[in-house]
């Protein structure tokens, strides 16, 4: 998928959140909406110029500088910088089939972790996210995986369990079990 | 007053108050290292242990802590691209891509010197513009707030070219977001879908975690190797060369102190809006402004110094008036209270004393920062080069349990997570977080203040308000200076391009 059809998908999303949003305010008084209402339209005819602007824009366009709105450089400034950046970081970077790949498993990980965390709670779940982690995608020897797990499940332990008494919440799983 | 100023030093040279500072500085700065977990967590994790004890060592457990946490809060930003706390987001902007050149000790030392300097300055003034901030604190109301808020959204518009269009989009959506939950103004659910736990809205250091913590280590974990680059240039900097740095911008330092000062004397401001406006002015300011975004070693100066100095400041309207500066401050108020001591007229008069040991403990406690900072800074500087596989699950784990940790709920794990996933998209697609963040920050302040303004001076507030509308002026002017700025630079390079 090229990029100017991935940004066209993320505008159209965001479209249709922003359309929701003002129908959904429009249920709200006049007082609750007084707000939110004319941000949302804002927003929702910037998306719109945004989505004109980059397919009527080279593709080089599409690539923004995120702090060029908190600094005074020039679009053309960061699109050099951007390309000195890309030139430097040719060495590392994945090619597009691996990095959607790697994308996609970033994700599932961050599921998983997610999952561990609401099944078994943060301590636990944290430990074994570690330990599996570092024994398979850290490719970690067991013992050293194990003392990775136990390092940062244990410090958190202490840190936030005993010495700042935080109320642990114990997961969906030890209840009915 | 000097017998005062005397009276407050000597009261913490006892055993109990020198302990309390040093253990409040030092769980200051680990608090501050943990994403999400800021000044505010800090302080009010430690105030049930302050009951019973001397005021003197009570307040330097309290103010120690806070005052650590504001440098706390920038290492992570400085070497992980993720800020400790919101109000800490600046140094993400400069400190971080430093590190990525191999200057993250310089960033280090510079960003620990300005907090030092900052924190002396805020504190100076604070004793020194006692009598003249009195009534020009009592000259503002609601309207003027607003358009404090309002001058905070025109920095989004000010700055950009080329992709204003996403910078505002991201703004609104931020804005949006900060909506969701419980309308303060009318107490309509708004967003919520029904759900219980939306009702609170979405937690801003939790939602910060999410968008600048958990999404970077998705980005790492997708790029592989560590947070700086292999073929980077080695750490070619010294924590001394960050120092020096601070003293050469000494007149950043100075505006930037005086500009914390004056956010954190206003109530309900906070420090996020202050280091933002600090990172703006710092930028507009600058000779170079092209190079912040880079690594400019001013754009971590100034939020530091104007985000230490704010501690001073907002200690300003919390013992004269009892209204705080900010959450940090309602803390402080809180912990007033136990000790049975009242805000108001006579901590200016009669109590004068115990004002000055709160101006010291901030004094010696950010020079004890700044010590243990930069003792330490080299060896936090090295930490930048752990490989992902190391990285990746500590800091993930770290995330996930600060973000449950801040609220004590489960669901704000979720909200990480899905705030985790959106920030990648925003950073893959170019919508600034930066952006969304300073929507988030503002919006309730708008929201609130417009209401106010309206309902007590009418629909033409900004005309029948003499501040108001001067500061609507103000806001028109720094809108349209960077525009003529521009046009003019483009009308010279034309004009030179023809000459040659």
């Amino acid at each position: 998928m090229s990029r100017r059809t991935q940004e066209n998908i993320l505008a159209v999303v965001l479209v249709g959140i922003l359309v929701a949003v003002i129908i959904v305010s429009m249920g709200y008084g006049p007082r609750s909406r007084l707000v939110p209402v004319p941000v949302a339209v804002f927003s929702l005819v910037l998306v719109i110029a945004q989505l004109v602007v980059q397919n009527t824009s080279s593709p080089d366009d599409l690539h923004v500088d995120v702090l060029e709105v908190l600094t005074r450089r020039s679009a053309r400034e960061g699109l050099q910088d951007k390309a000195r950046a890309s030139r430097t970081s040719t060495a590392t970077a994945h090619p597009p089939g691996t990095r959607a790949r790697r994308e996609v498993i970033a994700f599932v990980l961050l599921a998983v972790l997610l999952g561990l965390v609401l099944l078994l709670g943060p301590i636990v779940g944290i430990f074994l996210f570690v330990l599996g982690y570092a024994a398979t995608i850290g490719r970690l020897r067991w013992y050293s995986a194990l003392g990775l797990s136990f390092g940062v499940s244990g410090v958190l332990y202490l840190l936030f369990v005993v010495l700042l008494n935080t109320q642990m919440y114990h997961g969906i799983l030890p209840g009915p079990l | 007053m000097i017998a005062a100023a005397v009276t407050g030093l000597l009261a913490l040279f006892t055993p109990q108050s020198i302990l309390f500072m040093v253990v409040g500085v030092v769980y200051g700065l680990v608090i501050g290292v943990l994403p999400g977990l800021g000044g505010i967590v800090a302080m009010a994790l430690v105030l049930p242990f302050t009951f019973g004890f001397q005021p003197a060592a009570a307040l330097a457990l309290l103010l120690g802590a806070h005052a650590a946490t504001v440098w706390g809060g920038s290492i992570t930003g400085i070497l992980f691209n993720v800020p400790g706390a919101a109000k800490t987001i600046t140094s993400v902007f400069d400190g971080y891509p430093m590190t990525q050149r191999g200057e993250g000790a310089r960033a280090l030392g510079a960003s620990a010197m300005a907090a030092l300097l900052g924190g002396i300055i805020g504190a100076v003034f604070l004793v020194a513009t006692i009598p003249v901030v009195r009534p020009l604190m009592l000259a503002l109301g609601p309207s003027e707030y607003f358009m404090m808020a309002l001058w905070g959204l025109t920095i989004i518009a000010t700055f950009s070219e080329g992709s204003v269009l996403k910078g505002l989009i991201a703004a609104g959506l931020g804005i949006l977001v900060a909506f969701i939950g419980m309308d303060p103004i009318t107490g309509t659910a708004r967003y919520t879908f029904g759900s219980l736990f939306l009702l609170d809205g979405i937690s801003f250091p939790v939602a910060m975690i999410g968008l600048f913590a958990v999404s970077q280590m998705l980005k790492l974990f997708v790029k592989g190797g560590s947070v700086v680059e292999a073929q980077a240039d080695a750490e070619s900097s010294t924590v001394w060369d960050g120092v020096q740095d601070t003293f050469r911008h000494w007149w950043l330092v100075l505006r930037s102190s005086v500009l914390g000062l004056w956010i954190g004397v206003l109530p309900g401001v906070g420090a996020s809006v202050g280091g933002i406006a600090a990172y703006a002015q710092a930028a507009q300011t600058s000779k170079h402004p092209e190079r912040f975004g880079h690594g400019a070693v001013e754009g971590v100066i100034g939020p530091d110094a104007t985000l230490a100095a704010t501690e001073g400041g907002g200690l300003l309207p919390t013992l004269a008036f009892g209204i705080p500066g900010g959450e940090s401050m309602a803390i402080l108020l809180a912990a007033f209270i136990n000790m049975g001591i009242t805000p108001g007229r006579q901590m200016l008069t009669t109590n004068l004393s115990l004002v000055f040991t709160m101006v010291w403990i901030i004094v010696i406690s950010n020079i004890l920062t700044t010590v243990i900072g930069l003792l330490s800074s080299k060896t936090l500087a090295r930490s930048a080069k752990l490989p992902a596989r190391y990285l990746v699950p500590t800091v993930l784990a770290v995330c996930f349990m600060g973000a449950y940790a801040t609220h004590g709920r489960i669901g704000d794990v979720v909200v990480a997570a899905i705030f985790g996933v959106v920030g990648y998209a925003m950073d893959k697609y170019n919508f600034s977080r930066a952006d969304f963040v300073i929507g988030m920050v503002l919006a309730t302040m708008i929201e609130r203040d417009l209401h106010i303004s309206l309902t007590l001076y009418g629909n033409t507030f900004i005309f029948t308000r003499p501040v108001t509308l001067a500061m609507f002026l103000f806001i028109l002017f720094t809108t349209a200076l960077p525009i003529v700025r521009r046009s003019l630079a483009r009308r010279r390079a034309a004009a030179e391009a023809r000459d040659s």
